[in-house]
C-alpha cells in the first residue's frame, strides 16, 4: 500500500484537522493572511498557511479564510470582527507557533468556553434524553420503566393518595 | 443603508450594465473536499451596491450582507476597499507599495513633476 499522496499529506487526515485547538470567536468573520513568497520573514507564515490554515478553517467553517501573495512588503493576518473592527497581527519574522499561540490568546476561544461548548452538544445529542423536543416524552415510554400509569395502575405503595392521605386503595 | 448582517470579502468582477451602481464581486470561501480532505477554493459571485464607498474593477474590497433585500439580486453593500487595484497600502506602515516593495515617495513625486513640465513643454 503506497504512501499517501502529496507533501505532509499528514494535513489532509481527519485526525488532523480534527486535532486543531484553534477556535476563533464567533465574533471573527474574516481572517485574511498575507505573505510573500521566497521571503525570509514570510517564512513563519507561510508555515502557519502549510500546517495549520486546513485545522483553523476546519475548526471555524463559518470564518472566510483569504491568502494573499505578494501584496505588501511585510507580512501580516488581519481579521475582521463583526462589529466592523478590524486587528492585524504583525508575522514580520516571527515563527508560526508564535502566531498561533498569539491568535489563540488574542481571539481564541478559552478551555473553558470549549468544554462548554462540548457539553452542551453532548446534552443536545444524548440519545437517552426524553422530554419535548426529543423522540420521547415521558419516562414511561423508554423499556424498562415503569409503564405509564394511565395504563396500568401504579402499586398502592407508590400512590401519594395510599401514602400521604392514608386512603384505601385497590390493588 | 441599514446593513448589520455578515461581513465577506472579494474581488470586484464587474460593474452591471445598466445600473451604475452595482458590481459583482467575486468571493472566495474554502471548501472541503471529502475524498481528498483538502480545502479548495470555491467562487461565490456576488452583486453589491455602491453607496458611499466608491471603487473600481479589481479592487479588493470588504462587502457587508443587507438586512433586507431591496432590489432583485442585490444583496451586499460595499462597506471598505481594502486593497484598491494600484494604490494598494501597507496596513502596517501606512506607506503605499508595489507587490513587496515601498514606493519612494520622493522619487515619485520627482518623475510626477518631471513629467508635467515635459508634458507642458
Amino acid at each position: 500500500m503506497p504512501f499517501m499522496k502529496g507533501r505532509a499529506a499528514i494535513r489532509r487526515t481527519l485526525q488532523y484537522l480534527e486535532r486543531g485547538s484553534l477556535v476563533l470567536n464567533d465574533s471573527v468573520q474574516i481572517m485574511t493572511v498575507n505573505y510573500n513568497s521566497g521571503h525570509k520573514a514570510s517564512r513563519g507564515t507561510y508555515d502557519f498557511i502549510f500546517w495549520y490554515l486546513g485545522q483553523v478553517q476546519f475548526k471555524n467553517p463559518s470564518v472566510q479564510i483569504l491568502t494573499f501573495k505578494n501584496m505588501t512588503p511585510s507580512p501580516y493576518i488581519s481579521f475582521y470582527l463583526d462589529n466592523g473592527e478590524k486587528i492585524l497581527v504583525d508575522a514580520d519574522s516571527r515563527d508560526k507557533d508564535e502566531i498561533y499561540q498569539h491568535i489563540k490568546t488574542v481571539l481564541g476561544k478559552s478551555e473553558e468556553d470549549l468544554q462548554k461548548e462540548a457539553l452542551a452538544r453532548e446534552k443536545k445529542a444524548n440519545p437517552a434524553n426524553f422530554g419535548h423536543g426529543y423522540s420521547r416524552w415521558c419516562i414511561c415510554e423508554i423499556p424498562g420503566q415503569i409503564p405509564c400509569p394511565g395504563w396500568v395502575p401504579l402499586p398502592k405503595e407508590m400512590r401519594g393518595k395510599y401514602n400521604l392521605q392514608k386512603k384505601d386503595v385497590e390493588v | 443603508m441599514a446593513s448589520s448582517g455578515r461581513y465577506i470579502m472579494g474581488q470586484v468582477m464587474k460593474r452591471g450594465i445598466g445600473r451604475d451602481n452595482t458590481l459583482k464581486v467575486r468571493c472566495l470561501q474554502m471548501k472541503l473536499d471529502t475524498y481528498l480532505n483538502k480545502y479548495f477554493n470555491e467562487r461565490k459571485n456576488i452583486w453589491a451596491k455602491e453607496d458611499e464607498v466608491k471603487c473600481n474593477v479589481g479592487d479588493i474590497v470588504l462587502l457587508q450582507e443587507m438586512s433586507e433585500l431591496k432590489m432583485p439580486r442585490i444583496t451586499h453593500d460595499i462597506k471598505e476597499v481594502v486593497f484598491p487595484l494600484g494604490m494598494v497600502v501597507d496596513p502596517i506602515t501606512g506607506r503605499r507599495c508595489r507587490g513587496t516593495e515601498y514606493i519612494d515617495e520622493s522619487i515619485r513625486k520627482l518623475e510626477a513633476e518631471k513629467i508635467a513640465t515635459e508634458k507642458s513643454l
